[in-house]
């Protein structure tokens, strides 16, 4: 029977073959549906974990997807905006008010992020070369050491710091005095983020980023509560949209199965017939066209797997602006779906068939 | 070794009608016999030797192969009739296309025995014996039709079943051709096999011991 088993599939194996790169191809989407979940809500507890307690304002109209992507708009707001804060009845519950200037330079070729920051030491004034702490990617990229001195279009800097590691997600990113960077950007007086701290466990949160948002008029208060929110209501799309996904992944993959089962027996019914009339029992027949369904299913949901993952980088990239990773917790489950859809799609055609005399399967033509 | 008692078939047709393809057929063969049914096409030959082959069901009646009914059991039993005791040699040859000729004479033998090169062994020996050594690995469509119908032939006897049943074996041959495979039919029957063929030519009737006519789905002779 294995001769017989894998001759047949040999013979058929273009057939074989677009059906489990169909399966796969379905397959693989649904990995990638079920990924995307997965890593949404682990970018949001990573995005949550930054954030911590704080408070992140930001000029409105900010795309907030882009932001996190470090892909900076036009959106900007008075660098006062801190101090306007420190002034107001909510400047006693912010124990940390950072105001920062976010934007994209390339430099010799190298797409860098500046950032702006406020001295502490408030040593506003550089008369000439200003310090700039680096990233060690930019630093590698553009060949600088500590003391090393560099020019963005007319100012002058010298490499105070290469910071090795450098903060998550700075590895390409030059930290400037803030009106150096307002000059760079050509944003004088501006500034888009502000990053506001403290102990507000006793605050509630949502009327608190209220009273943020009408003291500084324009701006937009995150806070984790509220993204843990949006998150939620996102979940909640996704839960649809996936639910209709998988429903119409599953029948293509049902359908892709039966119709390969339905194909075999079509196209081999007086193979059927013939191997019946020779003395094979229907039984074996049954088995050998239940192990080539079982065969091309695990086969798919294998291949399916291994082809999301460069099609979930593809599509984090493409879409999302961030890197996607396909979860394989999924495996068994689909490895036990394929299985069962591959038994009951092979075994009862199969069985239907030959029940059949096999004379008249010969007499098919 | 085999009896038919009353067996009829009817079909129906593509405008719903019953139309009789056998009608009260009584048949007793022994073992060691070579029986030619002979008739003209129509008769009912075909029908008469898948009944007797475990192929199809008769509408009534009984078949006995060793006082058993053969259609009162399962598919399963008539699968293992079909394996190990009767031969059956298909006009349309009926070989597996994508099999070579060595395989396709070996199949049955594999199912049929534990190891897989002793099948091969008696499959290569059986295609020597009939003349087709140099064609172990050629293909259906590779074959000539008298290559074919040897085949065919060889695979009918692998499990060397006592009943060989042969459905117009000479229908595609030559008239040389055509005397060689009746030439192994006599042989085979030497040999201890019972055989049944169903013709509708005279001469190749004639090779056989005992000749039996039918017509519209009766026996016009003994029986």
């Amino acid at each position: 029977m294995l001769m017989l088993f894998l001759k047949e599939v040999r013979h058929r194996w273009m057939i074989h073959l677009l059906i489990g790169l169909l399966m796969a191809f379905i397959i693989s989407i649904l990995v990638i549906q079920s990924s995307i979940n997965s890593s949404a809500e682990e970018k949001i507890k990573e995005l949550s974990h930054d954030l911590g307690r704080g408070m992140l304002v930001v000029p409105e109209g900010t795309d907030l997807e882009s932001f996190y992507s470090m892909k900076y708009g036009p959106e900007v707001m008075p660098d006062d905006y801190g101090d306007r804060i420190k002034a107001s009845p909510l400047g006693e519950h912010a124990g940390k008010i950072e105001p920062r200037l976010y934007g994209n330079i390339t430099l010799k070729g190298t797409d860098l992020i500046l950032a702006g920051y406020k001295s502490r030491s408030n040593r506003a004034q550089y008369s000439g070369s200003a310090p700039v702490s680096i990233g060690s990617g930019a630093a590698r990229s553009l060949g600088l050491k500590k003391g090393d001195t560099l020019q963005i279009k007319g100012e002058q800097f010298t490499v105070s710091r290469v910071m090795d590691p450098p903060p998550k997600g700075y590895d390409m990113a030059l930290f400037v005095p803030l009106e150096r960077a307002q000059a760079i950007l050509d944003k004088p007086g501006k500034i888009n983020a502000l990053n506001m701290g403290g102990c507000w466990c006793k605050l509630d949160i949502p009327a608190f980023a209220a009273s943020v948002e009408n003291t500084l008029p324009g701006t937009m208060a995150i806070t984790v509560d509220g993204m843990a929110q949006a998150q939620m209501q996102i979940n909640d799309i996704m839960k649809q949209y996936s639910s209709a996904l998988w429903i119409a992944g599953t029948v293509i993959v049902v359908g892709s199965l039966v119709f390969l089962i339905f194909y075999m027996i079509r196209k081999g019914e007086r193979e059927i017939g013939l191997l019946l009339s020779i003395g094979i029992s229907p039984a074996k027949i049954i088995i050998k066209n239940i192990v080539i369904a079982v065969v091309t299913a695990v086969g798919a949901a294998l291949i399916g797997h291994a082809l999301s993952v460069p099609l979930m980088s593809w599509f984090g990239k493409a879409f999302m602006r961030v890197s996607l990773v396909p979860s394989w917790d999924y495996l068994p489950q689909f490895l036990i779906a394929a299985v069962a859809i591959a038994l009951l799609s092979a075994s009862l055609p199969s069985w239907f068939v030959t029940r059949l005399d096999p004379t008249r399967l010969l007499r098919e033509e | 070794m085999l009896e038919l008692k009353e067996v009829a078939k009817e079909f129906t047709n593509n405008k719903k009608e019953d139309v009789v393809g056998l009608a009260d057929i009584n048949l007793k063969v022994e073992e060691g016999d070579f029986i030619s049914i002979v008739g003209p096409s129509g008769s009912g030959k075909s029908t008469l030797l898948f009944i007797i082959g475990a192929l199809m069901n008769p509408t009534e009646g009984q078949v006995l192969m060793r006082d058993e009914d053969m259609y009162d059991s399962t598919p399963s039993y008539r699968s293992k009739l079909r394996l190990r005791e009767i031969g059956f040699v298909f006009q349309t040859f009926n070989l597996i296309p994508y099999l070579s000729a060595l395989d396709n004479v070996a199949v049955p033998a594999m199912l049929t025995t534990t190891f897989r090169n002793e099948a091969v062994q008696r499959a290569e020996d059986l295609l020597n014996r009939f003349g087709l050594g140099a064609r172990l690995n050629h293909k259906f469509a590779e074959l000539s039709v008298g290559e074919r119908q040897r085949v065919a032939l060889c695979r009918s006897v692998i499990n060397n079943p006592g009943l060989i049943l042969a459905d117009e074996p000479t229908g595609n041959l030559d008239p040389k051709m055509t005397h060689e495979v009746m030439a192994l039919f006599q042989e085979l029957n030497s040999n201890g096999h019972t055989i049944i063929v169903v013709t509708h030519e005279e001469d190749v009737a004639a090779y056989a011991k005992k000749v039996l006519h039918l017509q519209d789905g009766k026996f016009t002779n003994g029986k």
